[in-house]
């Protein structure tokens, strides 16, 4: 039997020998299993453990992490060796010296107790279960003549167990149980056409989050709404209109133009050559992005959500974060290396989602809060709009200004009232240009599941992204053409 | 264990369990990624890794494991639990058995790359590229080099055996001239010598140069030379739509079209991983059948599809080697070259664009190939036949299968292509491509 501690001892003791002057080591064991069905038939069935540890270490200046599945004292040392040696080797070529925030570290043990653990659910009952769904999406297109061709759905369920200790006197211990569910649907109709949904639902608890979701009735209403909107779907409105995003396109956009620019390593550049950078600079706090009503929080805290952790993997302790406070930029997300360039603290940002990737700053469960207006309250004030309930695509640039996200489930608005199905009606708008624009967020905070990614090589890390239906005033539909 | 008796170990143990059959592979990586931004190195990552896979039939049900613990016991459990789900699993579509061995593999592909003594290179060619891009013009380089030795060894209950190393070096780098004033270049290439730092970092520093003081760009259609950065993210998509599991899925722009002309006659795409200069190149797939040279887009005709045992069986005809056991996939990508260099393509445009790369490339349908792709980095204005300046702010909003027809000409000048956005690597040249969309935000 191996005995984690004492490596994960070793290499700290390693490293401080070797002339580390920081050092953090990492064991992560990802143990989980999932299930695809491809239009109605049982694809695959798979099973991962990955386990192994990671390690930081800081020498000269110059960062170096390493990762092995060696859990040997051998392989420990030799992988100490290696970390060193290529960061020492990088030192001559390293312009601004890395530290790490002084922070109260975390001495703690977390674990998510499942009420319903994965291994007691019978692998054929989840067959049965994924069959009942597809069938469901199916047969609820059909009256409208709309054949769903393409049907991908996935169910998987994980736990991650993780052990961190610092050089520094962090040691946090944490279980962490995960499961989500995606679905990829394409619906096509002889005379209109195609169209194509996806969506993913995740929590961080067991069996008990997939009952609770009732994913038979998401896929029947799912299949219900690609054949509506394809049969019945108009062309958007052309001129000027207000707009109601639903909590869906809400918790996307969140995510996407106010968590990722306000990452603290985007903005010094350290994603430059890969995801980007930011619209916003270190000095943007302060800086008004959006009316007074918006107010956009990331808190990894969150009770049973899938980007949950009350720790992160620099054993600094989780809390709520408001990224847009009242309309304006608030605080960035940092972890120990950006708090410590910048002279502020780390905000528990450094999440790493395997054992073999290094630690850096991500989201966790991005929302904008909700505000007090009812559903009813939001549309009655609308002469002439839209409702663009949930999305079929978007993109965003890599300074996070210029967005798109195209409706899959819309409807025109005409006098306070829902009217007929709108067809792949797009947002293409910048960030500041839609959050301006909300004069209204009404009280029905959702929650949706996303793997986010980022890093390179890239990780895909569990987030929420949530939203209240919002509404924006006089913004046009598009994206523009000459 | 060694790898060679983990993968007997497992593929037994798998026949023991009730599998029909079983195929296990062993991936062994030598791994090292230096980061570089603001001019200066942000992270040395290094990783020594061994990965177990198992994936076995029970008749036609089929399971994978994947583990990283390489203990017997571990590889025991992997194995017991991938045939308790197979066997668990209600009947599914097709059954194919994995092929049956031996074959022989090509000598030449059995070690591809030069490894030895190189990795203590990689600073110095970091350092180099940052150089030449700053005395370029920019003000500010970022970007990775990574270099990667894998070895494979991969058994089968049919009598696949065989293994094989390869390393390869991959180059990244983004310039700035200023924060939106960009210039990207990467390349990857199996022998550390063919990897020119100051020559990426020229390139990549020269096109933020020009790209400096853009002005708005109006949305509207253009004919475009997209460079190869672009091309290859675009022929990466195409060859992923080819994948049989995606057109049996319904997933793909490509179903239906089999033997249609999509192209015009003059443009082939080829997937060639038999070659060992070819990155990407490697002797037999995740079934262990030998490569295969496989025309895609075969003049301008859409010759096949991309399949495994399994997709080949449903489609009824025979694998192209180019298995993922579950979904098959291109290993080596080739798009034909022209005659003429990307100033000639620029020259035959009247009134266009000159895109130099592009991100976040999303489906607003993947069945009809509606897509949308945000352009980064140098954009250009054309007019005339000639580059009159830079602009910015546009989104590229099209039909891949429209935009295939619509290519008018490729440069004779190709580049190895793969960076964050493109997994494949590609031998890209620029293309002309006549009539495409650009939106831009409305406010």
């Amino acid at each position: 039997m191996v005995d984690i501690e004492s490596l994960l001892s070793h290499a700290l003791e390693g490293a401080s020998k070797r002339g580390a002057s920081y050092s953090e080591v990492r064991y992560q064991a990802d143990i989980g299993s999932g299930i695809m069905l491809k239009n109605g038939v049982p694809e695959v069935a798979s099973s991962i453990d990955k386990t192994g540890i990671g390690l930081r270490v800081i020498v000269d200046g110059s960062l170096g992490f390493g990762a092995t599945n060696k859990l040997t004292k051998a392989g420990i040392l030799k992988l100490v060796d290696d970390a060193v040696a290529r960061a020492k080797a990088s030192s001559p070529v390293v312009s601004d010296p890395i530290r790490m925030s002084e922070e109260q570290l975390g001495h703690d043990r977390v674990e998510v107790k499942p009420r319903i653990k994965f291994d007691n659910v019978e692998f054929d009952q989840v067959v049965e279960l994924l069959k009942e769904v597809d069938s469901a999406a199916v047969l609820a297109a059909k009256p409208k003549e709309v054949d769903l061709v393409s049907r991908m759905l996935e169910l998987t369920s994980a736990v991650t167990h993780k052990h961190i200790i610092t050089s520094d006197g962090g040691d946090v211990e944490s279980t962490i149980p995960r499961n989500s569910f995606f679905y990829f649907l394409v619906g096509m109709h002889p005379q209109r056409g195609s169209a194509q949904r996806m969506s993913e639902r995740g929590e961080s608890r067991g069996w008990e989050a997939v009952e609770a979701w009732d994913l038979v009735e998401v896929l029947r209403q799912e299949g219900a709404t690609i054949a509506k909107v394809l049969v019945e779907g108009v062309p958007p409105p052309k001129d000027q209109v207000d707009l109601l995003a639903g909590g869906e396109v809400i918790g996307l956009v969140c995510h996407e133009s106010s968590g990722h620019p306000q990452e603290a390593d985007r903005i010094m550049g350290r994603e430059a050559a890969q995801a980007g950078e930011s619209y916003l600079s270190i000095t943007s706090l302060g800086m008004e992005v959006g009316s007074q009503v918006v107010n956009v929080v990331d808190d990894p805290t969150t009770p049973r959500s899938f980007g949950f952790y009350l720790y992160d993997e620099e054993c600094v302790k989780a809390r709520k974060r408001y990224l847009i406070k009242e309309g304006r930029i608030n605080e960035f997300l940092q972890n120990r290396e950006t708090a410590a360039a910048t002279g502020t603290s780390s905000n528990a940002a450094a999440r790493a989602t395997s054992y073999d990737k290094e630690p850096i700053i991500r989201m966790a469960n991005t929302y904008m809060e909700p505000g007090d207006h009812s559903f009813d309250e939001l549309i009655g004030d609308i002469k002439h709009g839209v409702f663009i309930k949930n999305f079929t695509e978007w993109n965003i640039d890599d300074r996070r200004f210029n967005q798109k996200y195209v409706g899959l489930e819309a409807y025109s608005i005409e006098n306070g009232e829902l009217g007929v199905p709108v067809r792949n009606p797009a947002i293409e708008m910048t960030t500041v240009g839609f959050f301006k624009a909300v004069d209204a967020v009404g009280d029905d905070l959702k929650h949706w599941a996303a793997t986010c990614g980022k890093g390179d090589p890239m990780q895909g890390a569990p987030v929420w992204t949530s939203g209240p239906t919002v509404r924006l005033r006089n913004v046009r539909l598009g994206g523009a053409e000459a | 264990m060694k790898a060679e008796d983990i993968v007997e170990f497992a593929v037994k143990k798998a026949k023991s369990a009730g599998a029909t059959d079983a195929v296990s592979q062993v991936r062994e990586t030598d791994w090292a990624m230096i980061r570089f931004t603001n001019n200066g190195v942000t992270v040395s990552k290094v990783l020594k890794d061994t990965s177990v896979e198992i994936f076995l039939f029970v008749k036609e049900k089929r399971a994978g494991s994947s583990v990283s613990n390489l203990s017997e016991k571990a590889i025991e459990k992997a194995v017991l639990d991938a045939a308790k789900m197979a066997r668990m699993s209600p009947a599914g579509g097709t059954y194919a058995p994995l092929p049956k061995g031996r074959f022989r593999y090509n000598k030449k592909l059995l070690r591809i790359g030069k490894a030895a003594g190189k990795i203590e290179r990689l600073p110095g060619l970091v350092k180099e590229s940052i150089d030449s891009a700053k005395a370029t013009g920019a003000s500010r380089v970022a970007g990775s080099l990574v270099a990667e030795t894998r070895r494979v060894v991969q058994r089968s209950s049919t009598g696949i055996k065989g293994s094989y190393k390869t390393t390869s070096y991959n180059l990244n780098v983004r310039a700035f001239a200023d924060g939106e004033c960009t210039g990207q270049f990467a390349i990857i290439a199996n022998d550390i010598d063919e990897v020119n730092g100051g020559e990426i970092g020229r390139v990549a520093g020269d096109i933020a140069k020009r790209a400096l003081h853009p002005e708005q760009a109006q949305p509207g259609t253009y004919d475009v030379v997209l460079g190869p950065m672009t091309t290859a993210d675009i022929i990466e998509e195409m060859a992923g739509a080819s994948s049989a599991f995606y057109v049996d899925a319904g997933m793909s722009f490509f179903t239906d079209k089999l033997g249609a002309a999509l192209a015009p006659s003059h443009l082939c795409l080829v997937d060639d991983p038999t070659d060992p200069s070819n990155p990407g190149a490697c002797p037999f797939d995740d079934e262990g059948v030998p490569t295969q040279a496989n025309r895609i887009l075969s003049s301008g005709k859409l010759e096949t599809y991309l399949h495994n045992s399994t997709t080949a069986a449903k489609m009824k005809t025979r694998t192209t080697a180019n298995a993922g056991l579950v979904i098959p996939k291109p290993f080596s990508l080739q798009v034909s070259a022209g005659t003429g260099t990307i100033e000639d393509l620029v020259s035959k445009v009247d009134d266009g664009l000159y895109v130099t790369n592009n991100w976040y490339l999303r489906y607003q349908n993947m069945r009809s190939g509606d897509f949308s792709t945000i352009l980064r980095d140098g954009l250009f204005r054309v007019k005339g036949g000639q580059i009159v300046g830079p602009v910015r702010g546009l989104r590229l909003t099209d039909n891949l299968v429209k935009m295939l027809g619509n290519v008018e000409a490729t440069s004779s000048k190709r580049y190895w292509i793969k960076w964050w956005e493109v997994d494949t690597p590609v031998l890209a040249p620029a293309m002309l491509v006549r009539g495409v969309r650009f939106t831009k935000p409305t406010i």
